[in-house]
Parts: structure tokens; sequence; C-alpha cells
């Protein structure tokens, strides 16, 4: 066994990154207080290494829990004897190497996203957290084929190719989050539906998703036409321009993912324990579309819809002027999402049978 | 040693013996307590909200000897406009400084002590409201909460004054009096005017139709004054916080005061008699009339139940009321020290009659303990954890059962010390909760599932059982370690018991990490979210592991895994505690205040306890193995 092995396998290896490990949960949890839980997923949970005071750099979770990840496949091959003696550690361990191997698979492949309707409302597509797309489409119907190009690290500079409007579109300033203004002349002579005029940059909220992008591109059509267009994330007009191949509609939005149903949102009901403002329960009556066949379903806390790898969750709600309700639905894809209950049962198993195998072998 | 246990099971009946002070008063309470009554969301007995408001109030159950529901009897029925009972509690000096208000050594301070002060209460307190949470001291926020519980206390003042005679409401024109049936010109109630408002119809409907003011009689004057004072004193009593009466206007379940139900003006024949026997109840208190007083308050309880119908609530509220009054938890608490002290003796020097006087003293109060939380779960219809005060009760309970079963495979005294004082201390700490209102209240949508409370919350609570438990045992350790370290087998049973614990406690913590997990998988969609609460039970995972591993790779021996158990302690409350007090993150439904001194006080201690017990330890040991 070569040395590099050796260390691999070892149990101060073990002790270290747990320790690393409790030390990067500890200081993640407290970091949340001030930063907020996305920034310290960011910094400690989802990083290989980050840089504390902006130079010295420290492991994070991603790095720790792979070391981990290794030890445990190795100790497997090389250190753990097979034997009924032993049952109890090797499912413990195997336990655990599905569970780091679930939690990176979640990690890599899920998706979140959310749904949001209104009563009497549908859609089969849902919206990003985060993530913000440049849409372009033909038409401003309800029904129309949009192309999207994801915005994130979009800068100056950055050129989109739409093939279907043969249009260029280059990014010439782009904002993660800033605020619009209207009124006045457009300083870049910049096209905006809503006449926003120019865009203020703001400093990244402490919770990404109240993020509001903005951008100012240029979009070049086939015969070699510029126009400069200004969009911005909380504009719900797209801004039309007349190319040499036709009417285009250009819009920020939160980046969409299509869903393989249509999902329509028939009336959401809360009710609160008598006299009491305590939620009581929050409900949504949905109607499923999957092709032809329609059905209803109830959505409850604690009772989400699953429908082909996707899970439809009750997370919010708000009431409009209007008196009617708007249902917003928590969207998960991801099909790793039982390997963490297959490994929790491994490793709880195999804790009660080397624990007591040890209770056994000591009382004889 | 027989006399010893003789005195031990005498001091137990005795603990059970305590009179109640309704019993010396000249009326019983006994039927008033039972009504039933909605208190933020929840359907209780009238006792339950007695001592709820108290508790809120004044951080206690009594108002010196006197029970919580015969002072709430004497704030509705005999309200005194400067009442002297010492109810509100104030901590801050400085709250008490801008109300100008001398301190007192007790912190309790009656209407009467604040009287002066309240016009400046009012003020700064809704100025203080005026500003965003993070942004107030713990000035402003004392201020806002003493004003609310002075509110309060008004609003119960005034929640039967509808029954009560009011020197306004007399009738003294005679025309009018025969009208309304009344012998005599004496203060009537505002609900003897409002029974009898047809009669003022006639004459407020001739008086409308005369222009001239001038030309109204004495008779449609007085007419006018008194319904004027009915209209003024309806709308000054809407909303007030003192809900009893069930409603179902609109087919839907709504409890109101009794002073709205009047205002509801209802054609229900069943509403009216309820309200004239409430009315009964305020007259019989008054006279001191016991037959009376009980029959009123059964008449009333009946119409209640009626409306209430098939609510298990209601089925269980006679029981509510009597696991208030027998206080299991003080009573288990009690006996636990006792148990603590006779099985400290036990352990220190080995005797059978200490062990069985320990073992039955434990098994007393683990029974009031269990029957306690028994109770809590049917009164509740939940499972045994609900929130945070229920883990310490629940956690509390689970660590004397291991303790147990730990005294039951060594035999030596170890088990008894460390259940008991797992018991009594664990108990107080619930006390500290306890002290914030009713500990019964209604779940919040998300939490409102029986299934994920009665598994992962149990799993994890019991992992949190056995890590604290194995903490107290380490302490023994290393105690016994720098005192007898030449006693090798106690040692040796003693590590064998903390080792066998934490094994069971990581399992459970583990078990109960999961299966949050998957719950949060069921309810927010995904399994793990690095969440504060999720943290701080990964945590007691991790600390675990580490010292099963750093003792298996020879990192750590004996003493050091003693010192972790130790260390585990802070650990397992930093999960339990500490990080709901960071209020942030997902659950955010358990966030406390005023804990946060025992949080340190508990750190503080154990670091201390592990400085300078490790190396004194280590030093014993030495010399011990010299030998």
């Amino acid at each position: 066994m070569t040395r590099i092995l050796r260390t691999l396998i070892s149990l101060r290896m073990v002790v270290a990154c747990l320790a690393i490990l409790m030390v990067l949960v500890f200081w993640g949890t407290l970091y949340q207080v001030r930063f907020g839980l996305f920034a310290a997923q960011e910094k400690f949970f989802y990083s290989w290494i980050f840089l504390q005071f902006g130079w010295f750099p420290l492991p994070g979770a991603q790095l720790v829990l792979a070391v981990l990840f290794v030890n445990l496949t190795a100790s497997m091959l090389f250190r753990f004897r097979f034997g009924m003696r032993q049952a109890g550690i090797i499912l413990i361990h195997l336990g655990l190497m599905l569970l780091l191997a679930g939690g990176w698979y979640t990690h890599r492949f899920g998706e979140e996203s959310y749904l949001a309707l209104v009563e009497g409302e549908g859609s089969n597509v849902t919206s990003d957290y985060r993530a913000w797309e440049l849409s372009l489409s033909d038409s401003i119907e309800v029904e129309r084929e949009i192309t999207g190009f994801d915005t994130r690290g979009t800068s100056s500079g950055t050129v989109f190719r739409a093939e279907r409007f043969a249009l260029e579109i280059e990014a010439g300033t782009y904002h993660s989050n800033c605020s619009a203004y209207q009124g006045g002349a457009s300083s870049n002579h910049t096209v905006n539906a809503s006449d926003i005029t120019s865009l203020k940059h703001a400093d990244p909220n402490r919770d990404p998703e109240a993020n509001v992008p903005g951008m100012i591109c240029t979009v070049r059509d086939r015969a070699g036409d510029a126009t400069d267009l200004l969009l911005f994330g909380g504009d719900p007009i797209p801004t039309l321009i007349e190319t040499a191949d036709g009417p285009v509609y250009f819009q920020l939005r939160r980046k969409r993912y299509p869903l393989p149903i249509f999902i329509h949102l028939i009336d959401f009901e809360r009710s609160y324990h008598t006299g009491s403002s305590t939620a009581k329960s929050f409900e949504s009556k949905i109607e499923v579309h999957v092709g032809e066949v329609v059905r209803e379903v109830l959505v409850e806390m604690n009772k989400p819809f699953r429908f082909q790898g996707y899970t439809f969750f009750q997370a919010s709600f708000e009431a409009l002027d209007s008196g009617i309700e708007l249902s917003q639905f928590a969207v998960t894809r991801n099909f790793g999402r039982l390997i963490p209950y297959f490994a929790t049962g491994f490793t709880v198993v195999g804790l009660a049978v080397h624990f007591l195998l040890q209770m056994a072998v000591r009382k004889r | 040693m027989k006399s010893l246990c003789a005195f031990l099971c005498l001091f137990t009946a005795i603990n059970f013996d305590s009179d109640s002070f309704a019993e010396q008063t000249e009326l019983r309470l006994t039927e008033l307590e039972k009504i039933p009554v909605l208190y933020n969301g929840r359907k209780m007995p009238l006792d339950s909200f007695a001592r709820a408001v108290l508790l809120q109030f004044s951080g206690r159950q009594k108002v010196g000897d006197e029970p919580a529901v015969s002072w709430l009897a004497r704030t509705f029925f005999t309200p005194e406009a400067l009442s002297p009972d010492p109810i509100f509690l104030i901590n801050h000096p400085d709250v008490l400084q801008s109300l100008g208000v001398e301190p007192k050594k007790r912190r309790r301070y009656s209407l009467a002590d604040l009287h002066a002060g309240l016009p400046k209460l009012s003020e700064h307190a809704l100025r203080a409201s005026e500003l965003k949470d993070e942004q107030r001291s713990p000035v402003e926020k004392e201020l806002i909460r003493v004003y609310g519980n002075v509110g309060m206390y008004l609003q119960l003042q005034n929640s039967f004054s509808f029954t009560l005679p009011n020197p306004n409401l007399v009738v003294k024109d005679e025309e009018l009096r025969e009208q309304m049936g009344f012998t005599d010109d004496g203060d009537r109630s505002f609900v003897d005017i409002y029974e009898r408002a047809a009669a003022l119809q006639p004459y407020l409907t001739s008086a409308q139709e005369k222009q001239d003011e001038g030309t109204w009689t004495e008779t449609e004057r007085e007419a006018f004054r008194l319904a004027g004072i009915l209209f003024t004193q309806s709308h000054e009593h809407r909303d007030l916080a003192f809900t009893l009466i069930p409603v179902d206007p609109h087919g839907e379940e709504v409890w109101v005061s009794a002073w709205d139900a009047l205002s509801l003006n209802i054609p229900d024949g069943a509403l009216r008699k309820a309200l004239l026997d409430l009315g009964t109840v305020a007259s019989g208190y008054g006279a001191a009339d016991q037959v009376e007083f009980d029959m009123a308050v059964r008449s009333y309880r009946r119409f209640a139940e009626s409306r209430i119908g098939t609510d298990r609530a209601l089925r269980f509220m006679e029981m509510e009321v009597r696991m208030n009054r027998w206080n299991l938890f003080g009573r288990a608490a009690v006996t636990y020290v006792i148990a603590f002290l006779v099985a400290f003796f036990a352990f220190l020097i080995p005797q059978r009659p200490l062990r069985i006087a320990a073992t039955a003293l434990i098994l007393v109060a683990l029974l009031l303990h269990g029957t306690g939380i028994g109770m809590r779960m049917a009164v509740m219809g939940r499972p045994p954890v609900t929130n945070l005060y229920a883990t310490f009760l629940f956690v509390g309970f689970l660590c004397v059962v291991l303790g147990l079963v730990v005294e039951w495979i060594q035999r030596n005294g170890l088990g008894l010390t460390a259940s008991s004082f797992c018991g009594f201390s664990l108990l107080m700490v619930a006390q500290r909760f306890f002290l914030d209102g009713d500990t019964m209240h209604q779940m919040v949508a998300v939490l409102d599932s029986n299934f994920w409370l009665s598994t992962h919350v149990i799993a994890v609570t019991t992992g949190y059982s056995g890590c604290f438990l194995a903490g107290i045992v380490g302490h023994s350790y290393l105690l016994v370690l720098a005192m007898a370290p030449g006693n090798k087998e106690r040692l040796a049973s003693i590590y064998r018991a903390m080792m066998g614990i934490l094994a069971f406690g990581l399992t459970f913590a583990f078990l109960g990490t999961m299966l949050g997990g998957v719950w949060a998988d069921h309810s927010w969609g995904r399994f793990w979210g690095w969440d504060p609460k999720e943290n701080g039970a990964l945590l007691i995972v991790l600390w675990c592991a580490i010292l099963f591993h750093a003792r298996m790779g020879g990192m750590i021996r004996e003493r050091g895994m003693a010192a972790g158990c130790v260390l585990g302690v802070i650990v397992v409350i930093t999960a339990w505690l500490g990080v709901n007090l960071l209020s942030v993150g997902l659950h955010s439904y358990g966030f406390i205040s005023g804990l946060a001194a025992g949080y340190y006080a508990v750190i503080v201690f154990e670091v201390l306890f592990v400085a300078v017990l490790v190396p004194l330890a280590g030093r014993s040991g030495a010399s011990a193995t010299q030998r």
C-alpha cells in the first residue's frame, strides 16, 4: 500500500475532514445571519475553495465532501474486511457513500423553479428563481415560439446569435441588479417599449431572487441595420424591433423551463385556526392537462403533486387587489430524490447492527 | 435506612397534598374554571386561559397565594379601577424611569403603581411600535410588552362590565321605569337596559318626529340618553380579547366576546339566555351565592358545549383543568431533586437501600412526568413534541428512561444519578418556556403533520437525549477519574455506559436528521438546504462521528472521549437552542428570547469544566497508574 493511499484511508484523514466540515457548517450557519442563506451556501457549502479576507484560501464543503467520498471508497476497497462482524460498518459507510453521491447528483442535475398562477390562469412553463434570459419571439400571442438566451455571465461585448431571426445581439452594458428610469431623453438613443430611458446600477441583494437585471444591447439584422435596445427585468412589456426579416419582440425575463403538462389553477384557499392569525392550511385546486386528459388535483402543505420526476409544492400565496389570489408552487425536478432515502436506510440499519454486535461481543 | 425511605415517601405524599386557594375562599370556582374559551386559536378551559394570561403579565401562575382563575374571576366580576394586584412584570429599570415609577424589589407592579405613568406608557409604546423590530432596543420592546399587557388587563376588566350596575344607567323617569318594568331607581347594568330596549323605541320614534329638541318630553329625553349610552358602550367594548361565546353567523365557527355577542343582535333565544346566565354568574359572584353562581355557570356551559358540539377539545377540557391543578411536571421536578440527592449518595456510598429509595423516587417522578406528557398529548391530540417547550419535557423523560436502563444493566448508582439530574435540570429549563404562557398553541400549517412529528421530531429528540445523557455521564467519568482514579472497575463501567449511550444518541440523531431531510423533501422540495436547524442536527452527528473515529484511531483515549462527550453537551444545546437564537431560516417557528444568557452560561461552564477537570484527571490518573 502506498503512503498516499495509507494517508487517504487513515482515520486521521476522516477526523480532519469531519472537523473541517463541522467548522464550515458552524461558520456557514453564523454567516447566514448577516449575509443570508444563499451567500452562505455559495461561500461555504457549494464551493471547493473559498478565499477568506480576499486572499487566504480555505477548503469549501464540496472539497471536504469529495475527499471524504474518496476516503470512504478507498476504505471500502482496501481497509474494511468483509465479514459478518464488519457488516454494520460496511452498511454505514455504504449508506454514507450513497448519501454523498446522491447529494452531488441532486446539486449537479436537480432543477428548482417556481410556477406562479392567478386563479383562473394556466401555464406550461416554470420560472427560475435567480437566472434570467433574453427572450425573442415573433409575436405576443399566448401560444408562441420563443428563443431564449441565459444571461448568466453576460458582460460588455457578449454576443447572442439568434439564427431563427438572423440576428446578432451584442451586450453593451449588463447590470445583474439595477433600477430603471422613465422620462427625459435617452442619452444613447435606445429603444424600449415602456419608455425606459436609463438604468442605474445597484448592489446585488442579499437575497439574489430580489435582483432585477437590465441591459443595453445592439441588435443587428441580416441587412446590417443596428438598433440600440434597452431591456429591464421589471418591464412587463416586450420591446418590438422591426428587422429585415420581420417583427421581433425582445424581453428580459426570468429563465423559463417547459413542463410536459399544462397546469390550470382553479382555486386557492387558505384557512386559519379559529380566532387567530395562525395558518391552518393552504391549498390549491389545480387542473392538470396531460395531452387531452384533464384531471383535478389538490396541492396542500406537506402534500405535493408529483408527475414524471417533477414535484409541485404549495409554496406561497398573494392576495391581489382585485380580490383574487395568486398561488405560487415550488417546482423541482430531481431524478435522484430517492437516493437519500435508501442511503438513510442503509446507514441507520448499519449503525444499529454495528452497535448491537458490539454489545453482544462485549457480553460474551 | 427504612426510616429514610419512609421520610422520602412521606415527602412525596406531602408534595402531592398541596391545598388549593379556591377552597379557602368563600366561593368555589370549580365549575367556572371549566368554561371553554378561545385564546390564540385554541379552545381551552377558563383555568388555562387565566394561567396563560397571568403568566404573560407576571411570569407567575398566582397572585400571591391566589390562583389565577380566582384572580381572573375578581377581575371580571369586581373590577377595581386602580387594582392593587402586583401583576405587571417590568424587567428593565429604564422603562420604570421613563414612566416615573419607583422601582420595586420584586419587579411586579399593580395598575395603581403604574397609574400616574400610563399616559407616558401609551405615548412611548406607540412611538416604539412605529419602529421596525430590528430597530427596537430592549427598552422599546419592554414598553410595547407592558403596554400590551396593561391594555389586555383593562379589556379583561371590562369583559363582564355589561352585567355590572352602572351609575349612569339609572332610569330617573317614572313613566319610562314603569314601561321597562323597573320598580325602583337603582343603578342598572347595560344588559338590564339592553333587555328592555324595546320599551325605549316608542319614545325615540316620537322624539325623532319632533323637529325641535326643545319640545321633547322628559321621558323622551331619558329614552334618548339611555339609547345613547347603549350605543356608545357597545362601540367602546368592541373586539375585546376575552372570547368565550361560540357563534356561527354565516355557518362558520366564530368566537366573540360577550359584548360583541350582544351587538350581534342575532334572533337567537339560546344566545340571549346564555348572556343572561353570564349576568347571573356575575351577580352570584357578587353576592357570594354558591348555588346561584354554580347553576348559572353550568347553564352557560351547556350552551357553549352545545355550540362546540363534537369538537375533540371539549372532551378533554376537564382533563386539562386536572392537568393544570396537579402540576405534574413541577412535582416531578421536586421528586427528581430528592432522588438525585439520594442517588448521589448511593453512587458515592454504594448501599442497596439507598439505591432502592432512589429508584423508587425516580420511578414516582417518571410516572408523574410521563402522565403529564400523556395528558398533554391527549389534550392536544398530537405526538409528544410539538414545540420547544415540549422537547425539554420529552428529552428529560427519555434521559430518565435511558438512565434507568443503564442502572438496570450496571446497578451501581450511575444511571440513577444521571437520570435524576437530567430529569430535574431539563424540567427546570422547560419551566422557563412555560413562563411564556400557553404551551399547547396551535401548529402552523407547515408543521401540521402528526406523521412527521411522530417520526422526525421523536427521532431527533431521542438523539438529543442520548448525546445529552452521554455528556452528563462524561462529567461523572472525569469527576471520578480526578477524585478516585484507582477505582478502575467503576471507571470502566462508567466508560462503557457513556459509549453505549453516545452510540444510541448518534444512531437516533442521524436517523432524526435524515428524516428531517425527508420531511423537507415533502414540504419544501429539497432534502437538504443548509438551514440553521438542519445544520445544528448535522453538527451533533459530525461531533459524535469525530469522537468515535478519533477513539478508534487512537487519537483520544478514555479521558478524551469523556471530555468529548462533555463538550458534546455544547453541541447538543447549540443544535437544540442556539440556532433558534439566530432568528433566521425556515425553522423560524421556534424562536425564543431571553434564553441566550442560559445558553452561554452552559457553554462557559462546560468549557471550564473540561479545562479544569481534564488536566486534573490526567494527573490523578497518572499517579494512580504509578502507584
